[in-house]
């Protein structure tokens, strides 16, 4: 990508849904119009980056414009109770579904209590 | 100071403590950029003419083919369609922005298209038809003649 294409377009957060279980976070987000090759995930340190390029609008004239051309980025805190060596990511129809699983040593343990 | 006196209230305060973990585990640290504007469960479509052929450009995240109805009924293209709930079972919501919607939206073309040469394609959860206009409201190339 050129400095003059990264000036011309906007970036916008993409909408996401986080959810949690014993497991793992699930994170899932809005991406229409990326495809696999556009979209770029990072774990660094303690944040989740997305990244996302959207294709391009049809050229022509435009009779109206609702969604301008623009390209996708979020970065999100994620503690070290993620293993990052785990995370996968699915591509789906525009939608991003991200797992991110918990270390297992920390996923709930019922302990036993005795009575002394 | 009262303790929790039965299950009920344990429950509750159980989900008091993981929405507290939850909210370190995971945590926004920088939206970069403008958030996507709500859009009320319309989708946002873009309508570009290309000279021979009318383009629209709807995006559809998480909406299937089978949830989508386009219809082109004289000088009216009507888009008709639903995205349904994605909640997975057994998952705690942390943070909901994304929503399921259904929605019913029809645009009066500005020209005549040829019925018989329209396409519509799915990719990407972006709906794109392109309906190509009728032969006599083409442009045409007029030769200059040089003397």
């Amino acid at each position: 990508m050129t400095d003059n294409q990264s000036r011309s377009r906007q970036t916008a957060a993409p909408r996401v849904d986080v959810y949690e279980n014993e497991k793992e976070i699930l994170l899932v987000a809005d991406l229409p119009g990326v495809s696999k090759d556009a979209l770029t995930i990072q774990a660094e340190g303690d944040t989740l980056t997305l990244e996302a390029r959207r294709s391009d609008p049809a050229t022509g004239t435009a009779l109206f414009q609702e969604s301008p051309p623009r390209d996708f980025s979020r970065s999100f805190g994620i503690s070290p109770r993620i293993d990052r060596d785990r995370i996968e990511a699915k591509l789906e129809d525009g939608v991003l579904y991200l797992h991110l699983p918990k270390h297992p040593a920390l996923t709930p343990r019922k302990i036993p209590v005795r009575v002394g | 100071m009262f303790g929790y006196r039965n299950d009920f209230d344990r429950t509750l305060a159980i989900m008091d403590q993981l929405r507290r973990r939850m909210d370190r585990v995971f945590d926004d640290v920088d939206r970069s950029g403008a958030p996507e504007p709500a859009t009320g469960g319309v989708p946002p479509v873009n309508f570009h003419d290309t000279g021979n052929a009318l383009v629209l450009q709807a995006d559809l995240p998480g909406v299937r083919e089978a949830d989508l109805d386009i219809s082109l009924e004289k000088d009216v293209l009507t888009l008709a369609g639903q995205r349904k709930s994605d909640v997975p079972e057994g998952y705690a919501a942390y943070r909901q922005e994304r929503a399921p919607f259904r929605f019913s939206r029809s645009f009066a073309l500005p020209v005549k298209v040829d019925p018989e040469k329209t396409s519509a394609v799915l990719q990407d959860g972006v709906l794109t038809v392109t309906l190509e206009k009728a032969p006599e409201v083409k442009p045409r190339q007029i030769a200059v003649a040089v003397r």
